[in-house]
């Protein structure tokens, strides 16, 4: 965990702290003279490590709720700066809390604006931190802790007042809605009761507040008082009934108990558990300005790069590991893919030595077969088309057959061969001509059945336009015909 | 200008950070460049090795392929198909189905053998005019399927015409039908080769 150094700064001087988990260790106190100073600047050079947080326990806070119109964020920060320069001029110390847009229209933003008025107070202080060239994170303030130090023990209500004793003095604070809207560092009179101290004081800001229109007439104050139990004893007595405030002491001790604060350092009171506060859970906004903090954001700004750039080289690392590892795996895949391919090569080699290469007699060879496959394959022979014809002769009786020729002839429009057969017949001798014609008919008929075969008549036994039959003109012959067929093999 | 005294010490961390991360992305760059060329070495031994791979299936599919050509060779040869022509042997065959068939009469006339061909072998066509008188259409067809199967050459018929003889009671045994075929005798025999 980061060192952190808590530097509590009331009327009397500073008062260093080192925050630790068993709690609270006083580091010394520096008085706001020559000496005190020149301790304090030798206190932060053998400290510059630390971030150092400075609680300021001051008179001179102001706030001011102040409503603005909506901006852009350059023209807001222009305006806000401007508004915080009229209404606590002269004072780099100053903080601006949003507290949200109004409803309706024109959207105005409400602000809390802050600020420390005697920056004298701070200054030789802050300068010590500067020529140190310690990191300064913030400059906070009783008032700003407060809402958290309530919410931490488990009371906020929407409007209350906490008061708390430090350094014979009385910090006041009204809280709404978890900010300080009002805070007052009030001096308690020498010799005074301070159970008596605190509800005077109590009245008289209720009477304050209520003028300032912060607070209804009727309204009931709740006022916590966080002390010690003596002082808590004596409130009822010293407080007046019925009067708008409802007061709820606090024990001091149980309270840095229920925070965990762990033993209080002496003479710290009430002061421990915001230190504690301020340790644990910094607000995030405080009154230093970035010149103020500059050495504290460059030392985180450091301390980013140096994660980043940690970061960063652990995965450079990571990866050049992981690639120098996959580099590795694929060389030897690399390696084995070559042992296998040269156990080929050898196959190979091994190969071609067992087969003495003959080429021109393999390509020789070659050329006899496919020469002898395409005469196999174009073969034809006339044993089809005579069984073609005897099936049809089966049904055409009176058909007699005189000759078959068979011939091989290049198919027409393709590749392969078809076989073209003449047929030359005679019908019996003495038919009638229209039993001649009907069995001339069924001879050809019967061969047109063949689905391969593709039957023209040449020369038909009979004519009908003529008185004779064609064929012999003989009288008395028997009428002869000439039927041609291309017969076309499947490929 | 309350910034710039701390502009030099800013620097030496920005120094520092890149002193420690630039080395170590350096680091991660050259592990990646080694594993691309590693990648690289190792895409180009395993396409070389499929190369080789395919190379020697090829070998083995050649030596294949040469096998059954050589297997069809050796058959072509022990049909006869590939060889001198040996017109003696086919007469002989002629004569041998002719009795074995009872074929009524067989002629037949052989023309010269006509040539084509390149390289180491010549392919030969002897065309041959058979002429026959059979009983049966079916002779003829058994007597052609006898000669392509025991002929030592690739016998191929262009063409056959078969016709009634008239009858003729004193021819023995008796014919009905004539047969004029054209034949081919086809081989291929491998050319002389010049001496030197």
């Amino acid at each position: 965990m980061t060192p952190r150094h808590l530097l509590y700064l009331g009327k009397d001087g500073l008062t260093a702290y080192a925050w630790q988990p068993r709690g609270l260790v006083r580091q010394g106190s520096f008085a706001a003279t020559p000496g005190g100073l020149a301790d304090f600047a030798a206190y932060l050079k053998a400290r510059r490590k630390a971030e150092i947080h400075l609680l300021a326990n001051l008179r001179d806070e102001n706030h001011q709720v102040e409503a603005i119109p909506y901006l852009g964020r350059r023209d807001r920060q222009a305006f806000i700066s401007r508004k915080l320069d009229r209404l606590f001029p002269g004072t780099p110390l100053t903080r601006t809390l949003s507290l949200g847009y109004e409803q309706g229209e024109r959207r105005n933003e409400r602000l809390l604006l802050s600020a420390l008025t005697q920056p004298s107070d701070f200054a030789p202080w802050l300068d010590c931190i500067a020529t140190a060239a310690a990191p300064l994170a913030g400059v906070y303030t009783h008032s700003q802790l407060a809402a958290g130090l309530l919410k931490r023990l488990g009371e906020l209500p929407q409007r209350c007042l906490l008061l708390t004793r430090q350094d014979d003095a009385l910090q006041e604070s009204f809280i709404v809605n978890g900010d300080t809207w009002f805070s007052r560092l009030a001096p308690l009179p020498e010799g005074t009761e301070a159970a008596a101290a605190l509800a005077e004081e109590a009245v008289r800001l209720r009477h304050h507040l209520v003028g300032q229109s912060l607070l209804g007439h009727q309204d009931i104050l709740p006022v916590f008082v966080l002390d010690l139990p003596p002082i808590l004893d004596q409130l009822p007595a010293a407080a007046p009934a019925a009067r708008g405030l409802a007061f709820i002491p606090v024990d001091l001790h149980a309270a840095a108990a229920r925070l965990g604060v762990g033993p209080l350092p002496e003479g710290a009171g009430s002061a421990a558990l915001f230190l504690h506060l301020l340790a644990t859970r910094p607000p995030r906004r405080q009154f230093a300005d970035r010149r103020l903090r500059r050495h504290c954001l460059l030392r985180r700004f450091r301390r980013g790069l140096f994660a980043a750039a940690a970061l960063t080289c652990l995965a450079a690392l990571s990866l050049a590991v992981k690639a120098f590892d996959d580099s590795r795996a694929l060389a030897a895949e690399t390696a084995e893919l070559s042992a296998r391919e040269q156990e080929l090569a050898a196959r190979q080699q091994d190969i071609s030595a067992s087969q003495p290469q003959v080429a021109g007699d393999e390509a020789a060879r070659r050329r006899v077969n496919a020469h002898f496959a395409e005469l196999e394959r174009s073969r034809r022979d006339p044993g089809e088309a005579y069984r073609s014809i005897g099936r049809a002769l089966d049904q055409a009786p009176a058909i007699e057959i005189a000759s078959i020729e068979w011939k091989q002839a290049p198919a027409a429009g393709s590749s392969g061969r078809a076989e073209s057969i003449a047929v030359e017949g005679t019908l019996a001798a003495g038919l009638p001509p229209r039993q001649a014609a009907a069995a001339f008919g069924r001879f050809v008929q019967a061969l047109e059945q063949d689905p391969s075969l593709q039957v023209t008549t040449r020369r038909p036994p009979f004519d009908p336009w003529s008185a004779q039959f064609a064929g012999d003109k003989a009288p008395g012959s028997p009428p002869t015909f000439t039927v041609a067929i291309v017969r076309k093999a499947a490929p | 200008m309350t910034w710039l005294p701390l502009l030099p010490q800013t620097c030496r961390s920005i120094a520092l950070a890149l002193a420690v991360v630039l080395p170590a992305l350096a680091l991660a760059y050259a592990g990646h460049g080694g594993r691309e060329q590693a990648r690289v070495d190792r895409d180009s031994a395993a396409a070389s090795y499929q190369r080789r791979e395919a190379e020697l299936r090829q070998m083995a599919g050649d030596r294949e392929e040469r096998d059954r050509q050589a297997a069809i060779f050796r058959r072509l040869q022990a049909s006869g198909l590939v060889g001198e022509p040996a017109p003696l042997e086919w007469i002989e065959l002629l004569e041998t189905l002719r009795q074995q068939l009872l074929l009524p009469a067989l002629q037949y006339e052989l023309a010269p053998p006509a040539g084509t061909g390149s390289g180491d072998f010549d392919f030969h066509a002897t065309a041959m005019r058979l002429r026959l008188q059979l009983v049966h259409e079916e002779d003829l067809l058994l007597f052609l399927e006898r000669l392509q199967q025991e002929a030592k050459a690739l016998v191929l018929v262009r063409s056959c015409r078969v016709a009634r003889l008239p009858a003729d009671a004193a021819a023995t045994p008796p014919a009905h039908l004539s047969a004029d075929c054209q034949v081919d005798w086809a081989l291929a025999y491998r050319k002389a080769v010049a001496q030197p």
